[in-house]
């Protein structure tokens, strides 16, 4: 993801501003398709939590051994498709 | 930000609750009516939205998991961007410890479950109502707030001013007769040096009607001139004098129409002028020293030129006879070998006096014409009379008695004089009367000196 954009959506979460998260996982849902999906699970769920976590796992690599863990918690999520709802 | 003002958001509004399906049938509802609604399922996003974003208003739910409504209300009411946004409650418990809890927490209203979506807009629509009015409350209140810092700096301003100004500055206002005539003024600024300048201080000055007697003294006319700036409107600008036990003081103020009275500008000049009237008598001085032979103190050859010119032009103008005397100094330069040029300098300063002496008529002029020649101008003096005034200083260097052993003629010093006298006319030229006056102190000479010559000429015009 294009670090503007990840700027934009890690904002827009904050905000809980649902109609610019849902803007932004569109802009990504042809090259990102499953990880779209899952996002805009996560919008119509209201969990804003979550897509900050999400973001933030992205933004700080390594930066501690708990983003580590993170990280690699947030892409398997991110790598597929059908994940059980919270 | 919004580019319809007609269509502006009621305003905007943050839903708290850990149902998603509760969030929708609200959010729904809200955005329906018009408000910019935001929700969120956690207490822990609810902070760090709100914070983020502060809303209008948060509808919170009590019940919820890891932190319930009561402790997300206490910290937002525990946050200085939060604390002011008002919280009202929504749950299905309806006990009465709950509401006084929710309460205690900062909450503003409760809104129990099962509600009417006119209810909750209701509750809600007052509560931003609140909420606009205490923030219109405040933007007053810091304006006025402004304008008071605004009103007290320009106080402080004006009263440095005042305080600190090297010229005096007052303020006056017309006290008025029932007659509408002005007939004393109220002070109501003075500053220390007009303070000073009129020997009393502020506080007998402001508030009090004193001007009048105060001007009385300084200068009978100022009040009256005081009264006409605020009647014509016309600025006054003008210097005054007065005497005061230190001495005299000079002042120029300026008189500026103000409202119904006026505002003056002083400014004590005193030191200007003193150097100016110094400057002055520096000059006069300078001008009679200029004018002045160092000797013998009559007037030198600049003067004498000056003058002979004017009497002409004068005595032409009114046909009144001009005499002119040339008088030498019997071998003098004999008396300044024999006796030195100390003796020969208080020599001339002898002769000076007694020809001055015998022409003190205050037209008459006595100059020093050359080394040991003197000059008499005589207006409106005929030939006999100057005839006569030749005779008197001729009398009054014998007087003197100056002993002069090296002269041909006498044991004393004498004079060889040459009398001229003419009625000038108005396109002839002084030059004439002068070469009459010296072809008869020539003859005087020639006849054997210690003598006076009046030319035959002198008659003619």
């Amino acid at each position: 993801m294009p670090d503007a954009w990840k700027a934009a959506f890690y904002n827009a979460a904050l905000e809980a501003d649902s109609a610019q998260v849902q803007g932004l996982i569109a802009e990504i849902a042809t090259s990102h398709a499953a990880l779209a999906q899952e996002l805009s699970q996560w919008s119509h769920q209201f969990r804003f939590d979550k897509i900050l976590e999400w973001v933030e796992a992205l933004s700080v690599p390594a930066a501690s051994v708990a983003d580590i863990s993170n990280i690699s918690n947030i892409s398997d999520i991110a790598n597929i498709s059908d994940v059980e709802q919270p | 930000m919004n580019p319809n003002p007609s269509a502006e958001p009621k305003g905007s509004v943050l839903l708290v609750d850990d149902i998603p399906e509760n969030l929708r049938l609200l959010t729904d509802i809200l955005t329906q009516q018009g408000y910019q609604v935001r929700s969120v399922t956690s207490g822990a996003m609810a902070l760090r939205t709100a914070i983020a974003k502060p809303p209008d208003a948060i509808l919170l739910d009590i019940k919820m998991p890891d932190m319930d409504g009561y402790q997300v209300c206490e910290s937002l009411k525990a946050n200085e961007t939060t604390r002011d946004i008002p919280v009202i409650f929504i749950s299905a418990l309806d006990d009465l410890l709950d509401k006084v809890e929710a309460f205690q927490v900062g909450g503003v209203d409760y809104i129990t479950k099962p509600f009417h979506v006119e209810e909750v807009v209701a509750r809600l629509e007052s509560q931003l109502t609140i909420q606009r009015q205490k923030r219109q409350l405040q933007q007053e209140v810091r304006i006025r707030r402004e304008t008071e810092e605004i009103l007290y700096q320009s106080r402080a301003l004006l009263s440095s001013i005042l305080n600190s100004s090297l010229d005096g500055i007052a303020a006056m206002q017309a006290v008025r007769d029932v007659g509408g005539t002005i007939g004393d003024f109220r002070c109501l600024v003075v500053n220390p040096v007009v303070a000073k300048m009129l020997g009393k201080t502020r506080e007998e000055l402001i508030g009090n009607l004193v001007l009048r007697r105060l001007v009385q003294s300084i200068d009978p006319d100022l009040f009256q001139k005081f009264v006409n700036v605020v009647e014509t409107g016309e600025t006054l600008e003008s210097e005054l004098a007065y005497s005061t036990p230190e001495g005299d003081r000079w002042y120029h103020y300026i008189a500026v129409k103000l409202g119904d009275g006026f505002a003056v500008t002083v400014r004590d000049i005193t030191s200007r002028k003193q150097i100016e009237l110094a400057l002055q008598a520096a000059n006069e001085k300078l001008e009679i020293l200029a004018n002045l032979d160092g000797l013998t103190q009559l007037a030198n050859r600049r003067r004498w030129d000056a003058c002979l010119e004017q009497e002409w032009r004068r005595c032409a103008r009114e046909q009144q006879p001009l005499s002119l005397l040339l008088c030498d100094v019997d071998y003098f330069k004999r008396y300044n070998d024999a006796y030195g040029h100390l003796a020969g300098d208080d020599c001339l300063r002898q002769i000076a006096r007694a020809i001055a002496h015998a022409a003190k008529r205050p037209a008459d002029l006595v100059a020093r014409y050359g080394g040991e020649e003197f000059a008499v101008l005589l207006p409106n003096t005929s030939t006999a009379g100057a005839a006569q005034i030749a005779e008197n200083i001729q009398t009054a260097v014998h007087n003197l008695s100056i002993a002069h052993s090296q002269s041909d003629t006498s044991d004393w010093v004498t004079l060889s004089i040459g009398i001229a006298t003419v009625t000038p006319h108005p396109e002839g030229s002084p030059e004439t009367l002068l070469h009459e006056a010296d072809s008869a102190l020539y003859q005087a000479k020639q006849q054997g000196r210690n003598q006076t010559v009046q030319t035959a000429a002198s008659i003619v015009g």
